[in-house]
């Protein structure tokens, strides 16, 4: 089991290396970089600047260097957890982070609260009644949710919402919901409902599917056999089983809730990690954009070994022979 | 049925039988369409779109491009300069007719330029089909060719590919579609190319399993046994084993693809050029709260052929491969 552990841990940082090494890459290869995109927003102003400036940024950033050097730096950088610095705001990729985390981890916690609460009741009815027209009606929601653009029902939505008052707009800003629970909830409303029910249904149709798997099982049938009600049967004994694999796939979303929703806080203007991550690619703000991707990556693949470790403390038969 | 009275007297007419008959009739097809109804409901919606896509001359009610002006009833020739300054539109005998509302001249609508929104709509199911069936295509075709390999061979190559594919994964995946359609210039072709190696991860994972356990079997052993080469085996026995796997994989990939290329196009990252429902939402939400209807229909055919994609994948998923269902 620690042999086990250990050899995936190692195995997290290859493939860390290996998502360093493309992120890299890929950025230089789009056209473009953070000079000629800040010098082409100042030339939309009408300010007129000659190659010479250019130039001169470039070698302030550093980007005159040659790649391989600019990749030894990066990785000799990675080795000691320094994100680098990003060229737009002059601050660390960690205090981009500590930033713009605490509105994705509001929007993202909200998004996951919502997509459970819904799915739990409505994966396990659709199990329950299969192939009957709860099932059919619930079914075809899911699918619904899944296919709807989550930019399309947020736009639908936002009319609605601001027909009827129930949001009022203001431009004072974001706050977090520890400073303002009320505004904070009223600008999260529309953005935490349509993320929400995007999320539903995965979680909805991987419940049902697994519902149906446990409800088939022998100790089911047992627990009915001795007098249980269907109840008790279908949330005491079915319900808990059927979550297990329900969680796994709600561990790998923890890494792209912490990416942030790039197109809903994109929409609505919160300032969080998927805005952050957006505008760093768009602006070609290089160190940023790989410290975020990196950050993100590692949150995802660790979680991912996290959960097979906890899967196999929770489940004897996943288990590994030590 | 009820047009031959003899027969139904003479056999009682149950929905049951006649069912069964139906089905015996039909065929394999058939049978699908009646047992699956939700996947029936599918392929109804997307032979819809398929028609209004090869039969747009049919449909199409105007050039999609074309710019709608009218007489303007305001024109006022002798407007002074201080009425001019209140209401520049005086001056001019022509006005566009945008943003007006669903009539029997603009089924939906026109939008802030004055193009009907209807012949925009219609014209959008050419991208949203291009982009689910090519990129579908290349992402399976793709995934085949590296998983068979991956599987069948193992080893190294195997061990690398995998570690690779991880770092693929590990990336959010809208992040790495924006990275990948940003390398060359918005086309319809890159927008497809860059959508296709998306898939190519998650496919490549599911086709090297399907191979692992097939590569197990007898009648590989068999088929080596007989003095057949790696690629004989790879193409004339892995290959047909794993295209139930292939298959649904190809259909289930088609509604995420349109999925993922309107969000790109509402993002403004899209192909350009061409009309897309993605951009069509985005443009429409300059005015959503007086003129719904651009971004509304839009949306409604995005999350149409979605749906119907959608339908008819997790249908053949469930009559292909028990196994795979709901996952």
């Amino acid at each position: 089991m620690r042999a086990y552990f250990i050899r995936r841990v190692l195995l997290n940082f290859v493939v860390l290396w290996i998502v360093a090494s493309i992120v890299f890459l890929a950025i230089r290869v789009l056209p473009g970089d953070f000079a000629t995109t800040q010098f082409a927003q100042l030339q939309f102003r009408n300010n007129t600047l000659t190659t010479e400036d250019i130039a001169l940024a470039r070698e302030v950033l550093g980007l005159n260097k040659p790649v391989y050097a600019q990749y030894g730096e990066f990785i000799f950088d990675l080795l000691q957890f320094d994100l680098g610095e990003s060229f737009a705001s002059k601050r660390s990729t960690w205090e981009e982070v500590r930033r713009a985390l605490p509105y994705t981890m509001e929007l993202g916690g909200l998004v996951l609260l919502i997509g459970l609460l819904v799915a739990m009741p409505v994966g396990v009815v659709s199990a329950v009644s299969q192939d009957r027209w709860p099932d059919y009606v619930l079914r075809g929601f899911a699918i619904l949710a899944l296919s709807a653009p989550v930019f399309w029902t947020a736009s639908i939505l936002t009319i609605f919402v601001i027909k009827w008052d129930i949001i009022l707009i203001d431009v004072g800003g974001q706050p977090h919901l520890w400073e303002d629970p009320w505004r904070a909830l009223q600008w999260y409303l529309v953005p935490a409902l349509t993320g929400g029910l995007a999320g539903t249904a995965t979680i909805m149709r991987l419940l049902r599917s697994q519902m149906l798997e446990v409800l088939r099982e022998d100790y089911v049938r047992t627990a009915r056999a001795k007098g249980l009600t269907g109840r008790v049967t279908v949330l005491r004994h079915a319900l808990p089983n059927a979550m297990l694999p329900v969680l796994t796939v709600m561990g790998f979303t923890i890494g792209v809730v912490f990416g942030g929703q790039i197109i809903l806080e994109q929409m609505f203007a919160v300032p969080g990690m998927g805005r952050l991550t957006f505008g760093s690619l768009t602006d070609r703000d290089y160190p940023l954009f790989q410290g975020l991707v990196l950050l993100t990556a590692g949150l995802v693949v660790f979680t991912n070994l996290g959960i097979d470790m906890l899967y196999g403390a929770l489940d004897p038969r996943v288990r590994l022979g030590s | 049925m009820s047009q031959q009275p003899s027969e139904s007297a003479a056999l009682p007419f149950t929905a049951r039988a006649a069912t069964e008959q139906l089905t015996r009739y039909l065929g394999p097809v058939g049978r699908f369409m009646i047992h699956k109804r939700l996947g029936a409901f599918g392929v109804i919606v997307v032979a819809f779109f398929l028609f209004l896509w090869v039969g747009q001359p049919l449909v199409q009610r105007y050039d999609p491009r074309e710019v709608f002006q009218g007489d303007n009833p305001d024109y006022n020739p002798n407007a002074t300069v201080q009425e001019l300054q209140k209401d520049p539109d005086l001056g001019s005998p022509i006005v566009l007719e945008s943003l007006e509302g669903p009539s029997s001249r603009h089924w939906f609508g026109t939008d802030k330029f004055g193009r009907d929104i209807y012949s925009r709509t219609i014209a959008g199911v050419e991208l949203a089909m291009i982009i689910g069936l090519v990129a579908s295509a290349i992402a399976t075709g793709g995934s085949i060719i590296l998983g068979v390999a991956s599987g069948y061979y193992g080893g190294k190559f195997d061990l690398i590919l995998q570690r690779i594919i991880d770092a693929m994964m590990a990336f959010p995946a809208l992040v790495f579609l924006l990275l990948l359609v940003q390398v060359a210039e918005p086309s319809t072709r890159n927008s497809v190319l860059a959508l296709g190696v998306l898939g190519l991860p998650t496919g490549t994972r599911l086709i090297r399993s399907a191979t692992l356990s097939v590569r197990e079997t007898e009648y590989i052993t068999a088929a080596r046994l007989v003095g057949a080469g790696d690629l004989r085996v790879m193409f004339r026995h892995v290959l047909p084993n794993v295209g139930a796997v292939a298959i649904i994989s190809f259909t289930v990939l088609i509604g995420g693809y349109i999925l993922a290329e309107a969000s790109l196009s509402f993002l403004g990252l899209g192909p350009q050029g061409v009309i897309s429902w993605g951009r069509m939402v985005n443009d429409g939400r300059v005015a959503i709260q007086l003129h719904p209807w651009e971004s509304l229909f839009s949306g409604l055919a995005i999350t149409m052929v979605v749906i119907a994609f959608n339908f008819f994948g997790d249908a053949l998923r469930d009559v292909l491969d028990p196994r795979l269902r709901g996952a």
